[in-house]
């Protein structure tokens, strides 16, 4: 069985099952046509601008597999944060680059990478500068106003 | 036993000797996957806790009793030297060469490729223990057989002493290697002599193929990609042909090679050749 298949299987147990850590933040998961193509939907974390929102992941993954990082990008347009480009949805997270995979991590680490990127935006490799400025300049205010403001538009 | 390999994920394959532990962390892996791993990585750093190896031990048997065996990650599978390798033929030849270590005390075992077919995939199982050269069973007999010898399979191809059964029956075996090993150096000005000589050949048939020499009347043009495919395919079954020996009164290299660049065009998709 395919190393895909084996993920499959253990996604679909573990959000059928309830699991204390993945549960919180994922609300589906599930392949698309075939196994290389994944999408999740993944909860908004409480105490974050996201909140109560919740977010369309796509992953695919590539024929190297698990030698290579899957992709994976947010809804384009979707998600306004510091390390997602806006219009396109691409995620710069150090965990999806080639040199800091692991052949280790599955795709339930990598969205509960994400997950947790959203808990905590580093402002200073943004691909969104305006929230990373806003970031930078420690104005929560005007930080839950933008990315609200995005959200709700 | 129950293992789960963290990278294919597979429990099912326990055969003990598929499994490697990466010294000094601890962390198990099937072998093969690890391996594909620190290719694609270009290092030795464990999948696990990111801690750079040098050693993966390898058991051969439950028995807890037997020492593991212990393969240089850095000596053996440099993951760099191996793509290398693929470009090299100088490389190429000291791998084979250095591919069974045989030190003081304790046996070194260095992973790599069959001498014949160069594939490193099923169990290597026999060894030379004069020039630490290893081999498939199956490419010796079938290389014997290609060269109408077929009793021959039991020589080494490097240097014609008889094969051992690689990996059990070797250990206590370790005299005898070192002095055998100074010749190496000889040996190899040889082998790479043989090999530029048949490359020769092949080039001259191949670069027909590849040049318009005519402008008026050109003959096919084959990509530059294809040219050093089938100069490599095309070399590599010369040697075996001629069992690694420059032969010219006994084999016709060009005749032979333009056979086979014939063949191998044909595979590729090129027609009227």
């Amino acid at each position: 069985m395919s190393r895909a298949a084996k993920e499959y299987k253990t996604i679909t147990k573990v959000l059928k099952e309830g699991d204390e850590v993945y549960s919180q933040l994922i609300v589906g998961m599930e392949p698309k046509e075939d196994l290389t193509r994944w999408e999740a939907l993944i909860r908004g974390p409480s105490g974050t601008p996201y909140e109560g929102c919740n977010f369309r992941l796509h992953l695919s993954l590539p024929q190297e597999y698990p030698m290579s990082p899957p992709y994976v990008k947010f809804e384009p347009y979707a998600m306004p944060h510091a390390n997602v480009d806006f219009r396109t949805g691409e995620i710069c997270l150090d965990i999806l680059t080639k040199q800091h995979w692991s052949p280790a991590w599955d795709l339930l680490h990598v969205v509960q990478a994400i997950g947790q990127l959203l808990d905590e935006p580093v402002s200073s490799s943004p691909l969104n500068v305006d929230i990373a400025n806003i970031l930078k300049a420690n104005d929560m205010n005007a930080y839950y106003g933008l990315v609200h403001y995005y959200i709700k538009s | 036993m129950s293992f789960t390999c963290p990278i294919c994920l597979d429990d099912d394959r326990t055969n003990i000797e598929s499994i490697g532990t990466l010294q000094p962390c601890n962390h198990k892996f099937h072998r093969d996957c690890l391996r594909r791993w620190h290719l694609y990585a270009h290092d030795l750093v464990c999948p696990i806790c990111r801690v750079e190896s040098d050693i993966l031990l390898v058991r051969l048997s439950d028995d807890q009793s037997m020492a593991p065996i212990r393969v240089d990650l850095k000596k053996g599978f440099d993951a760099k030297r191996v793509m290398e390798y693929e470009q090299q033929e100088e490389e190429f030849l000291r791998r084979f060469n250095d591919a069974l270590r045989i030190g003081s005390r304790q046996e070194r075992l260095v992973l790599t490729q069959c001498n014949i077919c160069g594939g490193s995939e099923a169990q290597l199982d026999k060894a030379c223990h004069s020039c630490g050269t290893l081999f498939h069973e199956s490419c010796l007999r079938s290389l014997a057989c290609e060269v109408g010898d077929p009793s021959s399979w039991q020589q080494c191809v490097e240097c014609r002493d008889p094969v051992n059964q690689f990996r059990r029956s070797h250990a206590g075996h370790g005299s005898g290697s070192s002095n055998r090993r100074l010749q190496m150096p000889d040996e190899m000005t040889r082998l790479r002599e043989v090999k530029t000589k048949i490359q020769e050949h092949v080039r001259r048939v191949l670069k027909e193929f590849y040049q318009d020499i005519d402008r008026d009347n050109p003959r096919i043009k084959i990509d530059k990609k294809h040219f050093t495919d089938i100069n490599k395919q095309v070399s590599r079954k010369l040697y075996r042909i001629s069992n690694y020996r420059y032969l010219r009164g006994i084999i016709d290299y060009d005749l032979e090679a333009q056979k086979e660049v014939r063949l191998e065009l044909r595979k590729l998709g090129y027609i009227d050749v």
